[in-house]
């Protein structure tokens, strides 16, 4: 398996294969999910009822959700073993920590955006873009777990919680996925896909990343790669 | 003098013979009833046969086919019996043609005098059925024939033969054509009883020489006789109806209380199996909503209000109204025709008895499992953690969206930016 940082034919490999599975596995499970969640929430509207209506109707369409929450956790122990366990997923994650470094380039992108002045700040692999989407679904996806095992075993978990818990559970479970969703196709499908490089940027199957397009837009972790310096 | 002397000893003696004495009445009654039966008929001997079967007087006088006659439960008779005035001269049709059923039939025409069709004819109105409209004349059989037009067979056809009629429902203010066209797709007409007949034909609940106008309080389907008249036949159902707090409320003087027919329709009952019936399990929260989700009603009654809507925002709500059956509609938690306010001990959402209730579907459920609010209003007025919880997200996630779509507008405006002083440099 080719490590991060590999260098061919003036492109870099920047997400290795255990990556490209669990983020093509969770895509896949998150779409479904939201896409036969969103037909329960919305039932009331055209659009949740088209989407019962291709899902097979609400006994199926349950059946579809759960389906994809297995997968979907399948996927998330894949991660835990894969941040903990493995030298290159801790490495990764320790470059996804939140820094104060993160704040003065929020700061200085603004600054930059807004008025024109000043410069873009030197980013690494994972500016505070890609930290808000990644915590954010972290956080998301814990919340929308642990709600939703709460009401798929409904029985069980009433017999321990109050009535008004589960409530808030089921207010919480349809509120994180619209942030969810949110997150997703607001923040992180427009800077990939749309404000990126270019329309639908296909590193995310293949890995590969053009050196030139990193040199310009993450200059450290370019050095990185090149160990610091020029034309490799 | 034997049946005398036998009155002063002991009771069992006496039953017995004057049981032995009726019994030669019977027998001789019957007797000469098959004889005249298998004799030459009455009817034929007749003078007047002569005039009104064989035309003897020329083509003036009316003629009586005597097959119809001949198998009429009254073959037994002489046309005097019915046709009084036709002994009396001159032997003119006003005299002879009127026919006074009610000689013999005493009790019935003293029932159908009272009814509505009787009260129309005595106002004159000729529209009205009388006794021979319904019952035929010269071929009158006994209901329990299949060829009566009286039989349970038939009678449908009979009754809509006015009913049916746009004429006359226009005229006399009578309820619409497809409300009685619509009992011919109910399960009363559907579904066939041992004798394949109709389950219930218009007699059964409406009467027949009783017939009286929903509104008339003696009326077999007034409201409140309704359950009287459903409970000749669905006796387990009246019963258990009559232990409901809509029964003790409607004897109260409730009229807005329901009976049989505001769940279940009148006409067009329907069986609860069948998807467009009202009391469907998909249909139910719709029926019972249409009091327990108005304000009016509660108001007025002070029974809890919004009742489906807050049926509605639950997952039971929700996949009933995309055909789920398995979850709990109305009935599944608080029964149908024995429905109890939770405050008594007999009800099924009695706290006393929510575990059982709960675990018929949930089982497993506990003491805790069945606390708590079930109708959950998430209004500032009611659920106010709730409410608090689903503000929050709405502003968090109006905020979220404001962040997100200021950043992508402004990164927007950057790269055209950017692109224009590229061009230019």
């Amino acid at each position: 398996m080719k490590k991060i940082g590999t260098i061919e034919n003036g492109r870099v490999l920047r997400f290795s294969l255990h990556m490209r599975i669990q983020h093509i596995v969770l895509m896949v499970s998150l779409i479904a999910l939201a896409v036969t969640g969103f037909a329960l929430k919305y039932n009331d509207s055209v659009l949740g009822r088209f989407l019962l209506t291709i899902e097979g109707g609400m006994t199926f369409r349950g059946m579809i959700h759960r389906f994809f929450a297995v997968i979907l956790v399948l996927d998330i122990i894949y991660h835990l073993w894969y941040t903990v366990f493995t030298d290159e997923g801790h490495r990764e994650l320790m470059l996804l920590k939140p820094s104060r470094k993160d704040v003065t380039e929020f700061f200085a992108v603004m600054r930059y955006t807004l008025t024109g002045r000043g410069s873009k700040p030197e980013f690494d692999k994972y500016t505070y873009r890609e930290k808000i989407q990644y915590w954010g679904v972290v956080v998301g996806v814990s919340i929308m777990v642990i709600t939703g095992f709460l009401l798929w075993f409904e029985t069980a978990s009433m017999t321990v919680m109050p009535k008004w818990i589960f409530d808030i559970t089921g207010i919480v479970h349809g509120a994180e996925g619209i942030i969810l969703f949110i997150i997703l196709f607001l923040w992180h499908a427009y800077n990939v896909h749309i404000g990126g490089k270019q329309f639908f940027n296909t590193s995310f199957i293949s890995g590969w990343e053009d050196l030139d397009y990193l040199k310009k837009e993450r200059p450290l972790e370019y050095k990185r790669y090149t160990g610091g310096g020029e034309g490799v | 003098m034997q049946l005398n002397s036998n009155k002063s000893k002991r009771g069992r003696v006496m039953t017995k013979s004057l049981l032995y004495k009726s019994s030669i009445q019977w027998f001789g009654v019957s007797t000469a009833f098959v004889i005249l039966s298998f004799c030459t008929p009455l009817y034929a001997s007749s003078k007047c046969v002569e005039c009104h079967v064989k035309g003897k007087n020329g083509p003036d006088v009316r003629l009586i086919d005597l097959k119809f006659l001949k198998n009429s439960v009254h073959r037994a008779l002489e046309c005097i019996d019915c046709h009084e005035g036709a002994g009396v001269e001159p032997h003119t049709s006003e005299k002879a043609l009127p026919v006074n059923c009610g000689r013999c039939h005493v009790k019935y025409n003293e029932e159908y005098k009272k009814s509505i069709h009787g009260q129309a004819q005595a106002k004159g109105i000729k529209d009205a059925p009388s006794c021979s409209d319904c019952h035929g004349t010269h071929g009158i059989r006994a209901a329990s024939d299949p060829l009566s037009s009286v039989n349970r067979e038939n009678i449908t056809q009979l009754c809509l033969k006015c009913h049916i009629d746009s004429d006359i429902t226009a005229q006399y203010n009578l309820p619409g054509i497809n409300f009685f066209k619509s009992y011919q797709e109910s399960a009363h007409y559907k579904i066939k009883g041992t004798t394949l007949q109709p389950a219930a034909v218009c007699s059964d609940c409406h009467g027949s020489h009783t017939i009286l106008p929903a509104d008339d309080p003696f009326s077999f389907v007034n409201r409140k006789n309704i359950p009287s008249d459903c409970g000749k036949c669905h006796s387990i159902e009246k019963k258990r109806y009559s232990m409901s707090i809509h029964w003790k409320a409607f004897e109260k003087g409730i009229k807005d209380a329901p009976v049989c027919t505001d769940c279940h329709g009148e006409h067009t009952i329907l069986d609860v199996q069948n998807p467009n019936s009202q009391i469907n399990p998909v249909k139910i929260p719709y029926t019972c909503a249409r009091c327990h989700e108005s304000l009016k009603l509660s108001e007025a009654y002070r029974i809890p209000p919004k009742r489906l809507s807050t049926y509605f925002n639950t997952y039971h709500g929700i996949a009933i109204r995309f055909g789920d059956t398995t979850v709990a509609n109305c009935a599944s938690c608080h029964g149908y025709h024995e429905i109890l306010p939770a405050s008594d001990p007999r009800s099924p959402i009695n706290p006393a008895n929510l575990v059982k209730t709960c675990s018929r579907c949930h089982p497993g459920a506990n003491e805790n499992f069945a606390k708590g609010r079930v109708h959950v209003d998430v209004s500032p007025k009611g659920e106010k953690g709730v409410f608090a919880v689903r503000v929050f997200y709405i502003i968090f996630i109006s905020v979220l969206c404001a962040g997100f779509l200021f950043h992508v507008i402004a990164d927007i405006l950057r790269q055209r930016r950017e692109s224009r002083e590229g061009r230019r440099s």
